[in-house]
């Protein structure tokens, strides 16, 4: 006999390990029992702690300090005992300028704009995607495929693309009768728009491939029900369909909206925020007033006010959805 | 014509000096400016003048020239241990050396490219003040004297310039003799113009790559200031006359339009295009030089010759908008720094030949030009390559004096916005006298908010 049975066998100390004190102790309790009595509160910490570990090295603390910096004036040059305390005079200075109020215009086109058409445009191409087709696996790996490509590639492919003078597509525009097509990159008015329209190609593969998913998801007895009850393909699309991928739409809308409100490599790369600032969005205007003007704290409480602004649009869209889909 | 630094004092500095002021006083208000180790003792000098272990940080790649340099180097101090680590001269590379600096990251030479980043860290205490070491000098006694030739902060030496950098145009030869152009060296912004619409007639895409500046080199280096940095200076007639040539230039085909520099993504690779036949005719420096040498990657058969920078108005005096740049500061919290002296003194002295192969000329090597310097600025093919003689009319001349910026008020973001607001003009979104109104406005605003 083992040690372990020894002591567990001892008087007094059966039971104890039963939840309820019913059940009859046997010996695979009494091998519980041993652990229990045996347990040491600070074990869980110990699996506990590299997680522990990564979530405040990467998040509590760079959240908290950047909360913190928000209310701060700092250089990053003079160091720690540079950093002087301006209570809420960086956002008192944000309400007044001009710059951070464009600048937040032109994320709400950019994101309010740019998301639901990739997430339109992704819908149709993953139903599109999802009937029967010769060679269907490559076709979706070539929609896919943009949302793998380096920005810096991709980005590289669409100046061509869009170049005013040798550009295919002003080519195209040309040819089918447009005397004055758009500047685009080069155009205050057409640079944001022709961001938002290469962003629509980088990320429609991929909510295409999350569509097709949860299409494969859908209950086939439905359709079956709606093909007895006479029920058209539109009438299906609008009333199992539709309903059907609402989660994942709002999933979708949702990383979307955060995502292009954050966007910034695009723009860093295609056009520096300009031609003037006409795509001068909120993350690139936080960049350049940290990295470029070295005004920290000010370039937190842009990113602060941007959080907050995109954490409220969030729930209002988690909100809006609630109680739509097929299944809620 | 007129002698550099009687006209630099004459008109700038005096004010410069106290714009300087009120700027140093505007960062300090960032900052109790006791953070990168001014508040601290300096550390305990553990070297000599022959001993001693440095981490020298520079902006360009090693094998440019600056490892040959430290080679050299330890070659004649074989008691100085010498490592050279390379960042990126760009944004994220300059804040890397920043946050390495006040981060305890063990550097003791550091390089500070333009006036702003030089401002910045003396400041935040981050560089050794050198005037006193610079007085006992012979050879470094020249930035410390009465008239100011490069960047000093409160009139003090934080910094050490390493290149004599103006700027001047480069032409294609073959293609100014083949149109008949001639060019004087007494040119104008004018005759600039001119020559440009004469090289588009002749074939090529546009005339030029980059316009003339008029503000800049009427006015000097501290051209976008008044008031010793208390108000912008954009409203001067200046900037709309240079404007209004930029729209003109652009209209007759004599420069590319900014739609196409946008469309075509064209800076920063402008020595292709004047090497492809693109344009016979661009403003650079002695770095053009690295680039127009080198067959292997820039294959051209074309003669290279040269031109000064064009005067805004015949027979004006006026400055060269280059600068004696690319400066050296030691660390306040060097443990070494009278190696890093040496280090320095050598770099801008008996080293500076190991650089000329990337184009950088030392201010002493301008003083004191050498065979040897000229063979490794131009390369093994020199004279077919290039026009030597017209080149030394051109580089080793007093005048135009380069031009020294003293006051950094809210610098960066008025570059900024300026050069935005020149996007939409060039674009014609907006016009000159709007465009104009909008920076001065803004400009006004930013060193309203920087002085506090």
């Amino acid at each position: 006999m083992t040690p372990l049975i020894e002591d567990t066998a001892k008087p007094g100390r059966a039971g104890t390990d039963s939840h309820d004190g019913s059940a009859p102790p046997s010996a695979t309790t009494k091998r519980s029992s041993r652990l229990v009595n045996g347990y040491k509160w600070w074990i869980p910490w110990v699996f506990l702690l590299p997680t522990i570990v990564a979530v405040l090295a990467f998040l509590i603390v760079p959240l908290t300090a950047g909360l913190f910096i928000a209310f701060t004036e700092w250089n990053v040059v003079s160091g720690i005992g540079g950093i002087r305390w301006v209570g809420f005079g960086n956002f008192q200075e944000l309400f007044q300028d001009d710059m951070f109020w464009s600048s937040a215009v032109r994320t709400l086109f950019y994101a309010g704009v740019g998301t639901p058409l990739a997430v339109t445009c992704g819908m149709f191409l993953g139903l599109a995607l999802n009937r029967p087709m010769p060679a269907r696996g490559v076709i979706r790996a070539i929609f896919f495929l943009p949302s793998l490509v380096n920005v810096i590639a991709a980005g590289t492919v669409w100046l061509t693309l869009l170049n005013p003078r040798s550009g295919m597509v002003n080519q195209f525009l040309r040819a089918v009768g447009l005397d004055n097509p758009p500047g685009w990159f080069t155009s205050q008015q057409w640079a944001l728009p022709a961001i938002v329209l290469m962003s629509v190609w980088v990320s429609a593969g991929y909510v295409a491939i999350l569509i097709i998913a949860a299409l494969q998801d859908l209950p086939t007895e439905l359709y079956e029900s709606a093909k007895l009850d006479g029920a058209g393909t539109i009438r299906q699309f609008t009333t199992i369909t539709f309903p059907g991928l609402v989660p994942v739409l709002t999933f979708l809308l949702i990383t979307s909206f955060i995502g292009r409100s954050q966007g910034f490599g695009l723009i860093q790369f295609m056009t520096s925020g300009g031609p003037g600032d006409a795509t001068t969005v909120l993350s690139y205007y936080m960049y350049e007033v940290g990295f470029h003007w070295y005004r920290f704290g000010y370039a937190a409480s842009i990113g602060v006010m941007s959080m907050l602004a995109v954490l409220a649009l969030s729930i209002a869209l988690f909100k809006l959805q609630r109680g739509r889909g097929l299944y809620t | 014509m007129i002698t550099s630094n009687q006209r630099l004092s004459r008109r700038g500095l005096l004010g410069g000096a106290l714009g300087l002021t009120a700027g140093v006083g505007a960062l300090s208000a960032c900052g109790p400016g006791d953070g990168g180790g001014s508040g601290d003792e300096p550390p305990e000098d553990m070297g000599s003048a022959e001993e001693g272990r440095l981490v020298v940080w520079g902006g360009l790649p090693p094998e440019m020239g600056p490892q040959a340099l430290v080679d050299a180097f330890t070659a004649k101090y074989p008691d100085i241990e010498v490592e050279y680590v390379r960042f990126v001269n760009n944004a994220e590379g300059i804040l890397k050396l920043d946050t390495a600096l006040q981060g305890g990251v063990p550097i003791d030479v550091f390089f500070s490219y333009g006036t702003v980043d030089v401002v910045r860290r003396a400041q935040a205490g981050l560089a050794l003040d050198l005037t006193d070491l610079a007085r006992e000098d012979d050879l470094a006694q020249v930035f410390v004297q009465d008239e100011p030739i490069s960047t000093l902060i409160d009139g003090k030496l934080y910094s050490i310039p390493t290149t004599h950098w103006p700027q001047f145009v480069v032409l294609n030869q073959d293609a100014m003799e083949s149109a008949g152009i001639e060019i004087p060296f007494d040119w104008t912004v004018e005759d600039y113009h001119r020559v440009a619409r004469e090289f588009k007639s002749a074939g090529f895409d546009v005339g030029a790559y980059h316009p003339p500046r008029m503000a800049s080199t009427s006015l000097g280096g501290d051209y976008i200031y008044k008031n010793g940095g208390q108000e912008s200076n954009l409203d001067d007639p200046l900037f709309k006359q240079e404007l209004e040539l930029i729209l003109a230039m652009e209209d007759d085909g004599s420069i590319f339009t900014q739609e196409r520099i946008t469309a075509e993504q064209l800076g920063g690779y402008v020595q292709n295009y004047f090497v492809d036949g693109t344009f016979p005719m661009y403003i650079d420096g002695t770095t053009a030089l690295r680039f127009l040498k080198n067959l292997d990657e820039y294959p051209h058969d074309f003669r290279t010759t040269f031109r000064p920078y064009p005067a805004p108005t015949a027979g004006a005096d006026y400055f060269n908008p280059g600068v004696r740049g690319d400066d050296v500061q030691i660390s306040s919290k060097s443990q070494y720094p009278s190696a890093a002296w040496t280090f320095v003194k050598f770099w801008i002295d008996e080293g500076a030949n190991h650089m000329s192969p990337a184009g950088k000329v030392s201010p002493y090597q301008f003083d004191n030009p050498t065979d040897e310097m000229m063979d490794a600025l131009f390369g093994p093919e020199r004279d077919r390559l290039f026009n030597v003689d017209d080149f030394h009319e051109t580089f080793f001349v007093p005048e135009p004096p380069l031009s020294v910026r003293s006051i950094t008020t809210a610098y960066t973001e008025i570059a900024s916005l300026k050069s935005q607001i020149e996007d939409e003009i060039r674009l014609r979104t907006k016009s000159v006298d709007d465009g104009i109104a909008e920076m001065k406005q803004e400009a006004d605003a930013a060193i309203a908010d920087w002085l506090g």
